[in-house]
């Protein structure tokens, strides 16, 4: 592509677009008219263009019109454009001559990150100028339509892996690997052919060259992670991992796994570190906020576990203030505090739910738990039985109703809440169990 | 950020999640008003910058707020993901109007006098972060 004169790259384009449908979706009015001027210049049919104001219209014009191309904002009121991608690849089955771009401006690293990890074609932040707009749709468009020689033997190569040819298919890699200064996706697809072969080393030697090549390229990145995560070479998943987020920050899929493996190699310090990255960022999505919290209970126990309560208290705490209100993470955390003995601890957490969930199933059940060994048995037992009459069935409850029964020699009510509790929630038929054996012994038998 | 004995590299870069913001105040001077959102029903019309046309600049503003030969004192400022700041004044004709519909106007502006240093950074905020933006992506998809 990079020998192609201007003149017949714009001619090769005019080519392609002339015949092509195509959806400009963006809330502005002004930007949907450049927009269309600007493809109408560049030799779209206007006939063939169909304008959308909105998220829900870019919806339904998509799925009537099928286009090949999608030009839409970022930012469309309160839903992504990024998922009209996922639209567009559905309805239009011919995705190697489609094309999706976004005009837009929002121009934060993430968003360009997130638009590049989901293979959007091209990404042009307003204010733009025409030139930008018509050099950068027609690079996107020239290379997808009309690839080069290494673009063609790479795909050549893939139809081979298809079809589970990985020799011949790593042959027409190694031959792409010479037309290209920066092979890094012959590398990639090489690594795959490889893995099909189950050479796993190999895989793994052709990942770290592409990455030697381009150290961003993302199926490369990607690539390694999975096969370090199937070698269960977990500390070297965790350092890809880690990399990964840094490049594409906006994907709460893989913050989970960042915590996850930060767990697994217990660098424990390290989640901290990212809860404290986390504080940082100004506009912080509800989904990030659940993974990090999640994370910070989970640390806390193992400083738990590890006898560290003040450092255990401090993660808890944090999590409970990213956490927002959110009952559920507070119930974790109770439920945690408990579990270490920690009556008083979790007495405060208690009175952390807001005003307004204090009728919920969550608080009420956590005061019950909270309260146990507090009031009598016989209390706690009427407390109980009170919030199943209100139809408030919680695991939580049945644990404590179950034990107490026991303990206060009302073996078959405990019984009978037993095999219910079973039934409702048999993944935790053990927990339950423990319970009412501990209520025998406190009884002294049956 | 508190570092232990191992070196603690962020996982995530805070400025990753800012985009580049812009403050445009837009002085109508043959009507003396200024240019200023509007609210329409729910929706309020604000200023925003389009295109770059080389010395025209493209904006987006609430419906008749002025009209083709009119003059306008434009004064924008920028400020990058790293909080660096770029402020560019220009006065200006309006040399078109094109009504798009939705209570807005799209104007084309002809500059006249502006300093050009300036212009040239607040242009170029936008141009190399495009740059970014394309070595980003070819790197990623490894064009």
């Amino acid at each position: 592509m990079a020998n192609l004169d201007p003149k017949k790259m714009a001619q090769l384009f005019s080519a392609y677009i002339g015949v092509r449908k195509i959806v400009i979706a963006d809330e502005s009015s002004s930007s949907r008219a450049g927009l269309a001027k600007t493809m109408i210049d560049m030799g779209a049919k206007a006939s063939l263009i169909t304008m959308a104001s909105s998220y829900s219209v870019a919806e339904s014009e998509i799925a009537r019109v099928k286009p090949h191309v999608v030009i839409c904002d970022y930012d469309l009121g309160k839903a992504m454009g990024l998922t009209l991608l996922q639209m567009q690849r559905k309805s239009q089955a011919d995705t190697k001559n489609s094309l999706f771009v976004l005009v837009t401006g929002n121009t934060s690293q993430s968003a360009v990150a997130q638009a590049a990890e989901e293979d959007v074609d091209t990404f042009i932040i307003k204010p733009y100028t025409v030139e930008s707009i018509r050099r950068s749709i027609m690079q996107a468009a020239i290379l997808k339509v009309y690839p080069n020689d290494y673009q063609k033997t790479v795909d050549e190569g893939k139809k081979l892996l298809f079809e589970a040819k990985p020799d011949e298919a790593i042959a027409l890699f190694d031959k792409a690997m010479t037309l290209h200064p920066k092979p890094s996706l012959a590398c990639f697809y090489k690594g795959q052919a490889e893995l099909m072969k189950q050479m796993m080393d190999n895989a793994q030697g052709d990942y770290m060259e592409g990455l030697a090549f381009n150290k961003i390229h993302y199926k490369c990145m990607t690539g390694l992670y999975d096969l370090f995560m199937q070698k269960q070479m977990y500390s070297e998943a965790y350092d890809i991992v880690k990399k990964l987020s840094r490049y594409f920050p906006a994907n709460p899929q893989r913050l989970a796994s960042v915590m996850r493996l930060a767990i697994m190699t217990k660098s424990y310090e390290d989640i901290e570190g990212f809860y404290r990255n986390f504080m940082d960022i100004e506009a912080r999505t509800e989904e990030l906020s659940r993974y990090v919290t999640a994370a910070l209970v989970v640390c806390g126990k193992y400083y738990f576990q590890n006898d560290l309560p003040s450092r255990a208290l401090e993660l808890m705490n944090k999590a409970a203030i990213t956490a927002a209100g959110r009952t559920k993470v507070l119930r974790e955390i109770i439920i945690t505090l408990l579990s270490f003995k920690q009556q008083k601890q979790a007495q405060d957490f208690l009175n952390r739910f807001p005003a307004e969930t204090r009728k919920g199933a969550d608080f009420l059940s956590m005061e019950l738990v909270v309260l146990d060994g507090l009031v009598s048995v016989s209390k706690t037992i009427e407390n109980g039985r009170r919030l199943l009459q209100q139809d408030l069935h919680d695991p939580a409850v049945y644990t404590v109703l179950i034990r107490r029964s026991n303990e206060a020699k009302l073996f078959d009510a405990a019984e009978q809440l037993l095999q219910t509790a079973v039934q409702k929630w048999p993944q935790q038929a053990k927990e339950f169990q423990d319970a009412a054996s501990e209520g025998l012994r406190k009884s002294g038998g049956k | 950020m508190a570092q232990d004995n191992k070196t603690y590299e962020p996982l995530i870069n805070p400025d990753d999640f800012n985009s580049i913001q812009t403050t445009i105040s837009i002085m109508n001077v043959t009507t003396r008003m200024e240019i200023k959102p509007k609210k329409f029903g729910p929706e309020e019309i604000g200023i925003k910058l389009i295109e770059f046309m080389g010395m025209e600049l493209v904006f987006e503003i609430p419906a008749n707020s002025c009209a083709p030969g009119h003059n306008v004192l434009i004064h924008i400022e920028a400020t990058g993901p790293d909080k660096k700041k770029v402020q560019f004044n220009t006065t200006a004709k309006v040399t078109e109007l094109e009504d798009p519909g939705d209570n807005r106007h799209t104007i084309k502006v002809s500059l006249l006098q502006y300093d050009e240093m300036s212009y040239n950074d607040f242009n170029s905020l936008f141009s190399s972060r495009q740059q970014e933006i394309e070595e980003f992506f070819n790197g990623v998809k490894g064009r």
